[in-house]
């Protein structure tokens, strides 16, 4: 019995997949502590509120006049009264940066090499989600149809691709990281 | 599997639009679209030529990630398909005999 699951555990997808599944466990776990802390004292969390605060500086820089920012301790609201877009904290992107770190510890046994990459992905894709969520402050702003679409399929498309693109770029990372 | 993706959002998009018309329940759409969702995984699985093994495992992951912590059910499928397919250490894994 014990052999066999020795055996199992040499597979390499069941190794990636242990990994994997219990790195996003523990990661979810504390971020669930840490937005039940910030609950605790009324208030929002600090991911959500940064996400909000530069999405609304990037709206402002792609011109849209009168734009406001506000937030409660459900999300921030950013845009021109009575075209204002909720910004909750399921929109803050934190959850994809897990998935992709959860990834690379799944597949490294470098840890410096992971701790690096994961921090340049989640950069990368705060970075996707600031400019989506400012475009659509922009694009609400303008009216039409083009807002929802956006919303609904490009955008996503977009942080997708990034994690992506952050995966494909990942054996030649490596390499210059293992260079330095 | 991008375009599978834009495909089903298209399609997740008609069963809202019955389930604001009242003619289907909110339920109902969710689960068709769960339902929606593991096919159309299982579908990739059996293209790429994956044993029943890694689908399963890989399935039951993106589910209870997605029912206990509300992640994206793709974005974990994403990075076991990416694993089989580029695993950038070890290779990729070894696809099934058909």
């Amino acid at each position: 019995m014990i052999s066999k699951l020795s055996s199992l555990l040499e597979d390499r997808f069941i190794r990636f997949s242990v990994r994997f599944a219990s790195s996003l466990i523990v990661l979810m776990g504390v971020y669930q502590l840490y937005l039940w802390s910030t609950a605790q004292q009324e208030d929002l969390d600090w991911i959500t509120y940064q996400v909000s605060f530069l999405s609304h500086k990037f709206a402002v820089l792609l011109g849209v006049a009168n734009c406001e920012f506000s937030c409660f301790m459900d999300g921030c609201r950013i845009g021109v009264e009575g075209k204002m877009i909720n910004v909750l904290e399921g929109c803050n992107g934190i959850k994809l940066g897990f998935v992709y770190i959860a990834y690379l510890i799944g597949v490294n046994h470098n840890y410096r090499s992971t701790i690096i990459q994961a921090v340049i992905g989640i950069v990368m894709i705060q970075f996707f989600n600031v400019f989506r969520i400012g475009m659509l402050v922009a694009l609400r702003d303008l009216g039409g149809d083009a807002y929802f679409f956006f919303i609904k399929y490009i955008f996503g498309v977009f942080i997708y691709l990034s994690i992506i693109t952050l995966w494909l770029l990942k054996p030649q990372i490596d390499k210059a990281l293992d260079k330095l | 599997m991008i375009n599978a993706y834009l495909l089903l959002s298209f399609g997740v998009g008609y069963f809202w639009f019955l389930e604001g018309n009242d003619s289907i329940n909110l339920l109902a759409v969710w689960l068709i679209i769960a339902l929606l969702k593991v096919v159309m995984n299982y579908l990739y699985f059996r293209a790429t030529k994956r044993s029943v093994l890694h689908f399963g495992i890989a399935t039951l992951v993106a589910i209870v990630a997605r029912l206990a912590f509300g992640v994206s059910f793709l974005m974990v499928i994403l990075s076991f398909q990416f694993f089989m397919e580029f695993n950038p250490v070890g290779g990729a894994i070894k696809r099934r005999v058909s």
